[in-house]
């Protein structure tokens, strides 16, 4: 009971310090302390100070700044990759787990095949084909992180379907459709909200590493990936300018990772 | 076994084919016109008669499925083309990066099993202690962290500050200790949390409980019978780990200025030398295919179960 | 029967307790038997009446939520219930054998057969490479088995449940103890296989000169081979 009520304030604490993120990003015209863009070139790379908490670029743009409108980029950008996946995988994962059959085989074999690969390399190989770019970065992650939502809809749909209830529900006239909707995707959301919200933070990291490389978001845009980009040959100098955009990722990921275990964990304690 | 390898063999073509399929389609999509990239590339000016030439020349007038069919030919006679920068065939110029790069994810796989056993095994024995906390702690940050930040932090330190390793290229033992740190440290704490958590969940099995009342001590127990049990499923990650290491050492390659594949697809993409990125992802997809291949035999050479049956 | 030696093994008032959170409370509460040299015990009541336990706390092997908590075990004139880890070993190895319950599971099946005997018995001592094949191999055919050579190179998953259970009955005998605990040795076997396992303890403990504790909810099939009947039921001991 006491571990309980512990784990529901954690929880509480993850989805406050998402939701906050989510704020700043969203207010970041009137939180930031300077223009995202703006070129000083007389400031450039300077420390941290009172004028620039987190110091400046090796434009003499303000890294604050940049960090919180990189909140815009990534998280909507995460974020729109999550809810596209969940919509294109849900119907093929409630499909192929429901049914089974040809289909349900067709499909786990294109499923196994994309899952051999790190999904990086996967990823980078489409973009190369496609070109870099944020739009073909957004289209490549979703075309291969699809493969792991429809494995888990589908293995919790098969799961349930075993269930006696199931049968029962069947023996007394529901039709599939209605049997979908009242039994099969209240019990799956749940477990769905928690891989997806295990999978932001690994999104997040994937959008950072393709921008880094230079084949996702471009410069000047502030995204947290092309900071580090830009600080690849000035930070040995001024560390500082690797320094706060890493830990802004780090600090989201290990917020998403949270939120998923603590909600987890709530789960399985009711 | 015989039937084993047939059939993996047979899957080994499978994937070969679709992945074949895939980039062709791809690079059909894609925007870029290869015939003016080569053309910009070789300082020929783009006149309409050189693109049609040149058009002919790599058969990009021929049907969408007579080049299809020419692809797949091509690609299972081991003919990937030439690339447009260096001119050389793309079977040569990738088998040339190979070495460096399987060096770099040996090094980051030794650097992820010694981790994970240290911390699993010294975690399990003391669960739920201070060691255990710590284990806990590093391998959520392990997975929290962007490993090109990571590798940042180490060069900062190590290199710049302290000056014990070099930060570029590649050439002696000190030159892999940075960048195989970057590529085993987050995975190696991830899996040392499993390999504690498979270990403890074993301690619990009848067979532990009679080596007990036979007095043997738990730590030769841990160490002798429960820990080939645990480290069974985990050789089958270390194969996805593998390949995890050959992917994450694209990025690692790059920031380390490492002679290898992943450093080389990334040049290929900024300069559109389609050739290159073509035979990459089929030379890949070989490449990972084979590592799962070689686990499953491993796996089956482990457990004597799988043997027999 | 009547014996006018001292006991080799005395049971006092033992306690036993279960302990989850902050709250303790006994499961086993006033348990007292002796066991003579060279006699069969057996000890019996319904499934979970604290058999098992007893027999796990005779060699400090209770699960971490229980414990101990009134009482003496006394072995050979001495109180066993203040040994240390070191010593409890000592005196698995040495002294009180116990054949666990589901002993039909109680092999690592990825090790051969021979890697675990060896492995149990130089505890003891260094052993000499032939002796070793030998010694094994009285053993397993002292335990019933026709083909020693063969048990020793097989995995115990291509041994039948009963044949695992007469090899860890072996291994257990490996290290010559003065007192054998079997639990529940029958349950998992069908009919027939219950006689010949307990007529094979009865051979052993000649032939071994061992006090044997039987532990049995089945006091039926029990009755015909022990010496003396020792009855437990809901945590105490009625006979």
């Amino acid at each position: 009971m006491k571990e309980n009520l512990q784990t529901n304030l954690r929880l509480f604490f993850g989805i406050g310090f998402l939701i906050s993120i989510i704020l700043i990003g969203l207010f970041a015209p009137w939180i930031s302390p300077h223009d995202p863009l703006a070129i000083n070139l007389s400031s450039r790379l300077s420390p941290p100070s009172w004028n620039y908490p987190f110091g400046t670029d090796h434009l003499g743009r303000c890294i604050l700044t940049r960090i919180i409108y990189g909140i815009r980029i990534t998280v909507s950008a995460s974020f729109f990759i999550m809810i596209f996946t969940g919509v294109i995988s849900l119907p093929i994962g409630l499909l192929t787990g429901y049914v089974r059959g040809r289909t349900d085989h067709i499909f786990m074999r294109m499923i196994d095949g994309t899952l051999a690969f790190p999904d990086i390399v996967l990823i980078i190989a489409i973009v190369g084909l496609l070109g870099p770019g944020f739009f073909n970065m957004v289209v490549a992650i979703i075309m291969v992180r699809w493969a792991d939502y429809v494995r888990l809809i589908r293995s919790l749909v098969i799961k349930i379907t075993k269930e006696d209830y199931i049968v029962s529900a069947r023996m007394s006239g529901n039709s599939h459709i209605q049997i979908m909707k009242r039994y099969i995707l209240p019990q799956i959301l749940s477990p769905i909200l928690v891989f997806g919200a295990l999978d932001m933070g690994r999104i997040v990291l994937l959008i950072a590493g393709l921008s880094f490389l230079g084949l996702g978001t471009q410069p000047p845009i502030p995204e947290w990936g092309v900071m580090l980009h830009d600080a690849t040959s000035y930070f040995q100098i001024a560390p500082h300018v690797m320094i706060f955009p890493g830990l802004a990722i780090m600090f989201f990921v290990l917020s998403c990772q949270l939120l998923s275990d603590r909600y987890r964990k709530l789960e399985e304690s009711i | 076994m015989i039937r084993f390898c047939f059939e993996r063999i047979f899957q080994l073509l499978l994937v070969m084919f679709s992945v074949s399929t895939f980039t062709f389609i791809l690079l059909r999509l894609s925007p870029g016109d290869p015939a003016s990239i080569i053309l910009s590339m070789n300082d020929v000016p783009v006149t309409e008669k050189a693109l049609t030439d040149l058009r002919i020349e790599l058969g990009l007038t021929e049907s969408l499925w007579t080049q299809y069919i020419q692809w797949l030919m091509d690609v299972f006679t081991g003919q990937w083309g030439i690339s447009y920068v260096s001119k050389e065939p793309v079977v040569d110029e990738l088998l040339r990066r190979l070495p460096a790069t399987l060096e770099l994810a040996i090094a980051g796989l030794l650097v992820m099993v010694s981790i994970t056993f240290i911390l699993g095994i010294g975690t399990a024995i003391y669960s739920n202690g201070y060691f255990d906390r710590i284990g806990q702690f590093m391998a959520l940050l392990g997975s929290a962290i962007p490993s090109f930040w990571l590798a940042f932090i180490l060069i900062y330190f190590f290199s710049v500050q302290f000056g014990w390793f070099p930060s570029m290229g590649r050439g002696n033992w000190q030159n892999l200790v940075l960048p195989s740190i970057t590529l085993g440290l987050g995975m190696g704490t991830i899996y040392a949390r499993l390999l504690r958590a498979n270990m403890l969940e074993l301690m619990n099995q009848t067979f532990v409980k009679a080596a007990k009342a036979r007095g043997i001590s738990k730590s030769r127990i841990l160490l002798f019978q429960v820990l080939k049990h645990a480290f069974l499923p985990i050789v089958t990650m270390l194969g996805t780990s593998f390949a995890f290491m050959l992917g994450g050492s694209i990025i690692i390659e790059s920031i380390f200025s490492w002679p290898g594949l992943g450093r080389y697809i990334i040049e290929a993409i900024s300069l559109r030398d389609y050739p290159v990125i073509q035979g990459y992802v089929i030379f890949a997809s070989f490449l990972f295919v084979s590592i799962h291949i070689l686990v499953d035999m491993i796996y089956v050479i482990l457990d004597p179960r799988l043997r027999a049956g | 029967m009547i014996t006018y030696k001292a006991p080799l093994l005395n049971v006092e008032n033992l306690e036993i307790s279960y302990y989850e959170a902050s709250k303790c409370s006994p499961v086993i509460y006033d348990v007292s038997f002796q066991l003579y040299p060279a006699e069969m015990v057996a000890l019996t009541g319904p499934s979970g009446c604290g058999k098992s336990l007893t027999s796990q706390a005779i060699v400090g092997l209770l699960e971490t939520n229980f414990k101990v908590t009134n009482g003496h075990i006394v072995y050979k004139g001495e109180d066993i219930l203040h040994y240390d880890n070191k010593a409890w070993q000592q005196l698995r190895r040495e002294e009180i054998a116990l054949l666990i319950q589901h002993s039909l599971n109680g092999l690592n099946p990825i090790c051969t057969v021979k890697k675990q005997m060896i492995e149990t018995i130089k505890q003891k001592k260094e052993w000499l490479k032939k002796d070793i094949e030998l010694y094994l191999h009285n053993l397993l055919s002292q335990v019933g088995f026709t083909d020693p050579k063969h048990i020793l190179s097989s995995y115990p998953f291509e041994l039948s449940g009963g044949m695992r259970q007469r090899v860890l009955l072996a291994m257990m005998l490996s290290l010559r103890p003065k007192i054998l605990i079997a639990d529940e040795p029958t349950t998992a076997l069908d009919v027939i296989n219950r006689d010949k396992v307990l007529s094979l303890l009865k051979k052993i403990q000649h032939e071994f000169e061992l006090t044997i504790l039987l532990i049995s909810h089945d006091h039926k099939s029990v009755n015909r081979f022990a010496d003396r009947v020792v009855q437990m039921c809901q945590g105490v001991v009625v006979t």
